[in-house]
C-alpha cells in the first residue's frame, strides 16, 4: 500500500485500538495497514506514546497519606454534621425564647383584659378605688358607677376636673349642674 | 459494591449521619486523584474534596433521584475543580517557575514515584503532557482526563459529564490528537 496521511478515520481506528474496541476483522484490517504504511505507524506509535503519558499521570497523581485524610475527613464533618446539628439546637434555642416571649406578651394582654374587663364590673369596686383617675370619667365607667352607686358618682363629679371628660354626663345622670 | 453503596446513600438521605462519614471515607481519595489532575496543586485538591462533601451534603435530598452517586459525587467534583482551576489562570496567581505543571513535575521526579517507562525522555514528555492538557478546552480536558488518566470507562465518563458516550468519544479522540500534535511540535522544537 502506497503511504498516506492518515485519515480520520484512520485515528478513530487508533483510538478504539488503543481501547481495545476492535472487532475481528478490524484488528486484522489494522494489522495491515501497519505493515504496509509506515506514516500510519509513526502515527500510530505516536497516539499510543499519549494514551501512555496520561495513563502513567494518573499512577503519578500523590496519594495523602492516612493521617491526612482522617484529619480532613474531620474537618468535613465539622463542616457538615456538627454544624447542622449546632443550628438545629441554635433554632431550637430560638424558638424557646420565642415562645417565652410570646408567653410574656400574652400574659400583659390577659392582664390588660382583665383590668379592662374589672373597670366594667357593675359594682364598680376596682373603678371606686382610683376616684382622681381620668379613666374613671369615662362614659363606661360613669355609666357603671351611677348604675351602683349614686353617692359615689357624686363625689366622683366633685372630684372630676372641670371640663374633664364624662362630667357631663355624670352630672346629667345624678340630676345636679355640671 | 453498587449495591452497598446504594444502601449507604439511602442511610445518608434518611439522616444517618454515620453513613455520610462511610461514604467520605470511601470516596475521598478517589475525589482527591480527579481533582489533583484538574487543579494541579495539593492546596486546591484538598480544597476541592472539603467542597465537593459539603456540598453533597447539602444536596443530599436530590441523592434518590441520581442513578449513580459515583457519578454524581464527581461531577460535583469536577464542576467545583474546573472553576476553581480557572479561577486560577484567570488570576494568573502562578509565577512562572511555579507554575501547577512544574509542581507535578516535582511530584514525578521525587524519588518516591516511579514511572513505569524511567528515563528521562519519559520524564520530559510527562511534564510537556501536563503542561498540553492544560491548553485543553474544559470539556476535552475533562474527558481526558477521567478517562485515560483516571480510567474511568466512557459510560462512566458520559455519566459524570451528562452527556452521550458519542460526545465522550469524540472528545476524547479530540483531545487525543490535539495532545499529540502538540507533544510532537514542542518535541520537534526542542531537537
Amino acid at each position: 500500500m502506497t503511504p498516506s496521511t492518515p485519515s480520520d478515520s484512520d485515528r478513530l481506528l487508533l483510538d478504539r485500538a488503543i481501547d481495545g474496541e476492535l472487532t475481528a476483522a478490524e484488528q486484522e484490517r489494522l494489522r495491515r495497514r501497519l505493515s504496509e504504511d509506515p506514516e500510519f505507524r509513526e502515527e500510530h506509535r505516536d497516539h499510543e506514546t499519549v494514551v501512555r503519558l496520561l495513563r502513567e499521570l494518573g499512577q503519578s497523581t500523590p496519594v495523602p497519606s492516612d493521617d491526612f485524610m482522617a484529619e480532613r475527613r474531620s474537618l468535613i464533618m465539622a463542616q457538615t454534621v456538627e454544624r447542622e446539628t449546632a443550628q438545629a439546637e441554635l433554632s431550637d434555642a430560638r424558638a424557646g425564647l420565642l415562645k417565652a416571649a410570646l408567653s410574656l406578651v400574652a400574659s400583659i394582654a390577659i392582664f390588660a383584659v382583665a383590668v379592662w374587663v374589672g373597670l366594667r364590673q357593675p359594682d364598680g369596686q376596682v373603678g371606686a378605688t382610683a376616684p382622681s383617675s381620668t379613666t374613671v370619667l369615662s362614659t363606661e365607667a360613669v355609666d357603671a358607677l351611677v348604675a351602683s352607686d349614686r353617692e359615689l358618682a357624686v363625689g366622683m363629679l366633685a372630684l372630676a376636673p372641670p371640663g374633664g371628660l364624662g362630667r357631663v354626663d355624670l352630672a346629667l345622670m345624678i340630676g345636679e349642674d355640671f | 459494591m453498587h449495591s452497598e453503596i446504594a444502601a449507604l446513600v439511602e442511610r445518608f438521605v434518611a439522616g444517618d449521619d454515620s453513613a455520610f462519614a462511610e461514604l467520605v471515607a470511601r470516596y475521598e481519595r478517589k475525589v482527591y486523584q480527579v481533582a489533583f489532575q484538574i487543579v494541579r496543586n495539593h492546596y486546591d485538591a484538598d480544597e476541592v474534596v472539603q467542597e465537593t462533601f459539603v456540598r453533597i451534603f447539602k444536596r443530599r435530598n436530590e441523592l434518590g433521584k441520581v442513578s449513580s452517586f459515583t457519578s454524581f459525587l464527581l461531577r460535583v467534583a469536577t464542576n467545583y475543580a474546573i472553576d476553581l482551576h480557572r479561577r486560577q489562570r484567570s488570576h494568573d496567581r502562578w509565577p512562572e517557575e511555579d507554575t501547577p505543571a512544574m509542581a507535578q513535575l516535582q511530584t514525578i521526579l521525587s524519588a518516591d514515584v516511579r514511572t513505569p517507562g524511567d528515563d528521562f525522555r519519559d520524564r520530559r514528555l510527562m511534564v510537556e503532557i501536563i503542561r498540553a492538557l492544560d491548553t485543553l478546552p474544559p470539556r476535552q480536558r475533562l474527558t481526558a482526563i477521567l478517562h485515560d488518566v483516571q480510567g474511568y470507562s466512557k459510560r462512566e465518563v458520559a455519566e459524570i459529564l451528562e452527556c452521550p458516550e458519542a460526545t465522550v468519544r469524540s472528545n476524547l479522540h479530540i483531545a487525543r490528537t490535539k495532545l499529540k500534535k502538540i507533544l510532537r511540535k514542542r518535541l520537534r522544537t526542542e531537537e
